[in-house]
């Protein structure tokens, strides 16, 4: 139950690689964020940080108000869990769960106690005995958490914990994770770069890229109130379409100019005026494109560029003269390539983006 | 001749060729230089022969009575072999106990570690005559290891180390101590680098300080290397040989005997080669069976 | 704000850099001792109590084991040998050692590839070749001098050397076999499917590969062979004289030549702790027969 906040932190490696560039974040007691970014762009390091095993270059690190930043990490109460696990191998499942109490110096009753406790938890009464070269990957990563949480930890730290498992037993994996988390109240941070994991299990999602935080917020916002181009393409699937245009005032009329065609952006009203720059971008996400073999009004026309079936719904791919834009259709729609259709957005889920600086207008 | 070439190339490269140039050269040395020798070996051993007896095809065969008197009755041959287990016993652990407490040390990567890495190796490149010489001439009434002494006693320290079994066996194993220690050295560095830093870091997590970290979860990870390490350590210092004739300086009387020193005397001074043989294949027998033992580690890996 | 200590290096108190002074100091003595011995004059070598430093540093032992000058005879003047540069012991030393050892090499190579890629001899034949180096020298050269004397091989350079071949190869059938095993299959199996013959796959497609192993593994059975001292002494009489044998043949009854001797022990150990250190990267691997691969 403890609040998380990091302070400017940053970590630059010996050699230049800006691992961390001034992160502030306010991590709330007892919830569930997730650090979700492209491979590299510095979660894991912050987790590193956090837990004390990496010294940061310039920031601060503090657990409720207490300034932790050069806490070694044995004394920090942090828990961590490896991607691989790492699980001590020449240690039985008891042993390793209950690794951390001894050097706590424990009485053998009451380590054998929690030990039990823990191992109902996760299920792990008949891995107890058995060493880890005779586990399967659930039970390991299982141990591993077992480890951790025994100690009741103030932060638990998980760096891609389910990506070694396969794609059921991570489904299930999550569910059991989630339950976990509500029922010990921990602080939990979690970092993945699997976006639907970062978005069901969070309160809060904080992503990432190239060391600098992009967002920080509930998975509902990232995904409808992307602050930058970055997070609107990252986070959603497919990923939302991007296509350069201007910002121009015709008959009284705002029109976000794509060159080969224009969309009526008047309705969205006062936000425009507060648009200083003319190179835009804008952003529409597949599902918010409706396309139809017969005209639409307020519609334009395009031609079939691509189809791909996805069981359930289909991926249209259209194209005006060299611009592609991809569209959400439910599986029954069928049309040729190079077949003329009419598409339209969905205004009131348009994002602006400005060129040059990425930042959303809206 | 280029059809001369193919053809050789194409029986080479058969079925029956190949064993024979890939395998057939070593097979040729160690059928000519071990083998041979070891058959004449093993039926010396059952012969009292010496070169005074003339032929040694025509040698009258005892029938083992060799290997009879070596176990029961010949105590300087026992007290060899006692004298090489315990030396074994005790520098091998000295020298296991030290080289870990150097790795732990150099593990820590201080600035300089690296140059400090390499000079702790070259003792072990040292060949075993020089490190001989060397620490005959620093043994010496006369030399620094007397001198020091006197310093840190406060009165004059003239101890003839090497003319006294007992000191004998100290300087002895001061020696080898200086000599393999490095050995011991690498072999659990080497261990210590292997182990992800992820073990490392997670024990840390839970509480663990480095010392902690050191007995509970590096050393178990490295046991396996540990033991190849001293098998082979152990079976080497079996047979030190050199360092004894440069402490012995010329004297038949080498005070000190191992089993080598025992099968010098016995096979080259008194001429016994007979006797000398069932001796020696006593000890292969002792070293063979703690070899098998290694095999199977080393094979296994 | 004030950096205190660093949380991704361990400490070093002052306990163990003092430890670490102690240890070094041990390790390094030896070394500084052995090296100013070589630069004593005869009357500094058993003065007592010993000089740290010789007080008239002087070449003389250097020149007189490489030359054969005046200075030599006065040396030994009054004692029971006759003083011989040690120039053949250096020309006899590096042709039985660097025979020996590439026939050790070549050898070994061909055999670990017929057990690596062809599974002939297997465990069997590793084991085998183990238990020769494992055992004692002394096992092996009781019968060996007999052998030999049969032979006409004694005190021969071809018989030395086939001897060092055979006792070190163990090495070289580990040590390389481990080599060519990290080397996939697979690069050997596509070669031949393109038309190369097994040999021309092993020594065009692997062997450059595990160029650097060989290397290392040469150095590494060369140092052996060049310290190696009991079968030298015992096999050979004066015709073949190697640097090992030499340096125990400046000792006489009157004494020992240290000066001199020690001179000659630094020249010979030079060359090992140069391919020593070259190829430390590589002795933990040699040392344990390819168990460990530091």
């Amino acid at each position: 139950m403890t609040k998380v906040v990091l302070e400017n932190l940053t970590k630059i490696y010996p050699g230049g690689t800006i691992g961390v560039d001034h992160l502030n974040l306010t991590i709330e007691s007892g919830s569930f964020t997730s650090l979700l970014g492209p491979s590299g762009c510095g979660k894991t390091t912050t987790l590193k940080l956090i837990a004390g095993l990496l010294d940061p270059t310039e920031g601060r690190i503090f657990f409720d108000d207490e300034d932790v930043t050069y806490v070694p990490p044995q004394l920090r109460s942090v828990g961590l869990v490896f991607q691989d696990y790492a699980v001590f191998p020449h240690m039985t499942g008891y042993e390793n769960i209950a690794f951390g109490l001894r050097v706590r110096g424990l009485s053998e009753q009451e380590i054998k106690k929690k030990v039990k406790e823990v191992a109902d938890l996760l299920e792990l009464q008949d891995v107890l005995n058995r060493k880890p070269r005779d586990m399967n990957m659930s039970e390991l990563q299982r141990v591993a958490l077992a480890r951790t949480i025994v100690t009741r930890p103030k932060v638990l730290l998980l760096d891609e914990p389910l990506s070694n498992l396969d794609a059921t037993l991570r489904v299930k994996a999550r569910m059991e994770l989630k339950k976990l988390q509500k029922f010990l109240k921990q602080t939990i941070i979690y970092v993945t770069h699997d976006q639907v994991e970062a978005m069901t299990l969070s309160d809060k999602v904080a992503v990432m890229d190239k060391g600098k935080l992009k967002q920080y917020d509930s998975p509902k916002n990232i995904f409808e109130r992307p602050r930058n181009k970055f997070v609107a393409g990252f986070v959603g699937t497919p990923p939302m379409n991007f296509i350069d245009c201007t910002l121009v005032q015709k008959d009284g009329r705002y029109l976000l100019d794509a060159g080969s065609f224009a969309i009526d952006a008047t309705k969205l009203g006062d936000v425009l005026k507060d648009i200083k720059s003319t190179a835009l971008i804008m952003g529409i996400r597949p599902r918010d494109v409706s396309v139809s073999i017969k005209p639409i009004s307020g519609g334009m026309m395009a031609k079939v560029f691509a189809v791909e079936p996805l069981g359930i719904e289909k991926v249209v791919t259209i194209r005006i003269d060299n611009i592609l834009i991809k569209a959400i259709t439910p599986k029954e729609f069928a049309v040729k390539l190079d077949q003329e259709i009419w598409f339209k957005f969905n205004l009131q889920k348009l994002h602006i983006f400005d060129k040059k600086t990425e930042e959303a207008y809206f | 001749m280029k059809s001369f070439v193919k053809r050789l190339s194409d029986f080479l490269n058969s079925k029956r060729g190949i064993p024979l140039v890939l395998m057939g050269p070593a097979q040729f040395l160690i059928f000519f230089i071990a083998i041979i020798p070891f058959a004449l070996e093993i039926y010396l051993s059952f012969t009292p022969w010496s070169p005074t007896m003339g032929s040694i095809f025509n040698s009258p065969i005892n029938w083992g009575m060799n290997y009879v008197k070596l176990l029961t009755s010949d105590f300087r041959y026992l007290a060899a072999l006692g004298r090489t287990a315990l030396f074994t016993v005790i520098a091998v652990s000295i020298e296991l106990l030290l080289g870990i407490g150097l790795a732990a040390l150099i593990d820590k990567e201080f600035p300089g570690s690296g140059i400090v890495f390499v000079l702790l190796l070259i003792p072990m490149m040292f060949m075993p005559v020089v490190v001989g010489l060397d620490f005959y001439m620093m043994f010496q009434p006369t030399g620094p290891v007397n001198h020091v002494l006197s310093i840190i006693s406060g009165h004059p320290v003239k101890i003839d180390w090497l003319t006294n079994e007992f000191t004998l066996f100290i300087a002895l194993l001061i020696t080898d101590i200086w000599h393999w220690t490095p050995f011991m050295f690498l072999i659990t560095l080497c261990g210590l680098r292997a182990i992800s830093p992820n073990m490392v870091d997670a024990a840390k997590t839970l509480g663990a300080s480095e010392w902690q970290i050191f007995r509970k979860v590096k050393l178990p990870m490295i046991r396996n290397a540990l033991l190849i390490a001293v098998a082979i350590r152990a079976l080497e210092s079996t047979k030190i040989y050199d360092e004894l004739i440069m402490f012995a300086a010329g004297r038949t009387n080498y005070l000190y005997e191992n089993i080598s020193i025992w099968t010098y005397i016995v096979n080259c001074v008194q001429n016994q080669i007979g006797y000398a043989s069932s001796g020696a294949l006593i000890v292969l027998l002792i070293i063979a069976i703690i070899t098998f033992k290694l095999i199977l580690k080393l094979l296994t890996r | 704000m004030v950096k205190r200590v660093s949380l991704e290096k361990p400490k070093m108190g002052v306990l163990e850099y003092l430890a670490l002074i102690i240890v070094l100091i041990f390790f390094m003595f030896p070394i500084y001792w052995l090296l100013i011995t070589s630069f004593k004059p005869k009357m500094e070598w058993l003065v007592s109590p010993p000089y740290w430093f010789p007080r008239n540093p002087t070449i003389l032992n250097y020149l007189v084991i490489l030359f054969p000058i005046k200075e030599g005879v006065e040396m030994v003047l009054g004692s029971y040998i006759v003083f011989k540069p040690a120039t053949k012991a250096f020309i006899d030393s590096a042709i039985v050692a660097g025979l020996g050892t590439i026939l050790a090499v070549v050898v070994g190579l061909l055999a670990a590839f017929a057990v690596s890629r062809h599974n002939i001899g297997g465990n069997s034949f590793m084991g085998l070749v183990l238990m020769l180096r494992m055992a004692p020298p002394m096992v092996a050269i009781v019968p060996l001098i007999v052998f030999y004397s049969l032979l006409g091989f004694v005190d021969t350079y071809h018989g030395l050397i086939l001897a060092y071949a055979t006792f070190t190869m163990p090495y070289a059938v580990w040590i390389i076999k481990s080599f060519i095993d990290e080397v996939p299959r697979e690069l050997e199996d596509s070669a031949r499917l393109d038309g190369l013959s097994p040999l021309a796959a092993h020594f065009k497609i692997t062997l450059p590969l595990i160029k650097g192993g060989i290397f290392a593994t040469t150095l590494f059975i060369w140092i052996l062979n060049w310290s190696e001292y009991l079968f030298a002494l015992l096999l050979t009489h004066g015709n073949v004289v190697t640097l090992p044998v030499q340096i125990t043949a400046y000792q006489t009854y009157a004494g020992l030549l240290y000066g001199p001797q020690a001179a000659l022990a630094i020249l010979a150990v030079i060359p090992l702790v140069v391919f020593g250190t070259t190829i430390r990267r590589y002795l933990a691997r040699g040392l344990t027969f390819g168990a460990i691969r530091g």
